[in-house]
């Protein structure tokens, strides 16, 4: 059975992620379509097995001429606890997951999985939202806490 | 369709709702006063600062790709302008609520977000505005209980918006 660490971590890549009060939007969780052959959307994530999970992830740059950082408002850290909480919901035992899906340049990479054919727009929204509210942020600028 | 119900469970009923405003409460009147550009009723006093959740909503409105989505979120405005409004007169206005979110979504949908330390309240618009729908997420983290709950966006705007204020009122 496949181990995962209590914590893992989403990048922040546009200020519009963050509210005016400073909170995590809903819109940091979004999730991707990737033609699955089991129908889940992804969000990408990085497992957070050890600080250098955190590191890499804010270290990551774009693939573009000014190779600006991929993150450049900093990350989202939640406890997979929470997450659980989500996946136990009757509403989303079925349509919400997570995995690892490590990368050969990013062993802690991983995905939520959403499965969005199987569900309504508001309760797409509602699982956003509740990663979103679960969300500790942290700031480029500051060190994060383990 | 409900996990958890805990302490800070959304549902309200009217009854619940008349007798919170009608309890008689000491107001505390803030001076200061909100210049937002934002009210959904121009004629309207402002709300006070630490009650003007229109902060910086008006921009969010050119990015609003859809005529019909946009109706829709002026309507919602314009009711919880009013329902504020109302009960900002009747009770303790020393709070401060949070400041709204307009995100225009991928999808050409709308999500109207209300975002709190324990709870988060949405309001998702389609184009389509019978596929419209509103939610809550909570958390209690004295037991670490998680709720969360969704209706449909029905017709009856100004009850819905005076529940979900109610709640807000005694949840923040």
């Amino acid at each position: 059975m496949m181990k995962f660490p209590d914590k893992f971590i989403r990048g922040v890549s546009s200020p519009n992620f963050v509210d005016s009060n400073g909170r995590a939007s809903a819109e940091i969780f979004h999730f991707t379509d990737n033609n699955r052959d089991d129908g889940f959307s992804e969000a990408s994530i990085n497992w957070y097995d050890d600080d250098d999970a955190l590191t890499l992830l804010l270290q990551q740059r774009k693939d573009n001429d000014n190779q600006d950082y991929q993150f450049k408002y900093g990350a989202a850290i939640l406890e997979r606890s929470e997450a659980d909480k989500i996946m136990k919901h009757p509403l989303y035992c079925d349509v919400f997951s997570y995995e690892r899906s490590p990368l050969y340049d990013n062993k802690y990479h991983g995905n939520l999985l959403r499965k969005d054919t199987e569900l309504k727009k508001q309760y797409k929204n509602m699982i956003a939202s509740a990663l979103a509210m679960f969300a500790q942020l942290v700031p480029r600028t500051t060190t994060p806490a383990k | 369709m409900i996990a958890t119900q805990n302490k800070t469970s959304a549902h309200v009923d009217q009854n619940t709702f008349n007798n919170s405003i009608n309890r008689k409460k000491v107001v505390r009147i803030y001076n200061g006063t909100s210049s937002s550009l934002m009210h959904p009723d121009p004629y309207s006093a402002p709300l006070p600062k630490n009650l003007d959740v229109f902060s910086n909503l008006s921009s969010k409105f050119a990015e609003i790709e859809d005529e019909n989505v946009l109706v829709q979120v002026k309507r919602v405005l314009n009711s919880l302008y009013l329902s504020i409004q109302q009960i900002s007169k009747l009770k303790t206005v020393n709070k401060y609520l949070s400041r709204l979110n307009l995100v225009q979504q991928s999808d050409g949908d709308a999500l109207l977000e209300w975002n709190f330390r324990d709870f988060r309240i949405g309001f998702t618009f389609e184009p389509d505005k019978n596929k419209s729908s509103y939610f809550i997420v909570s958390q209690d983290r004295s037991n670490g209980a998680f709720f969360a709950d969704s209706k449909l966006l029905t017709d009856d705007v100004t009850n819905i918006i005076n529940n979900i204020v109610r709640y807000v009122w005694e949840n923040v």
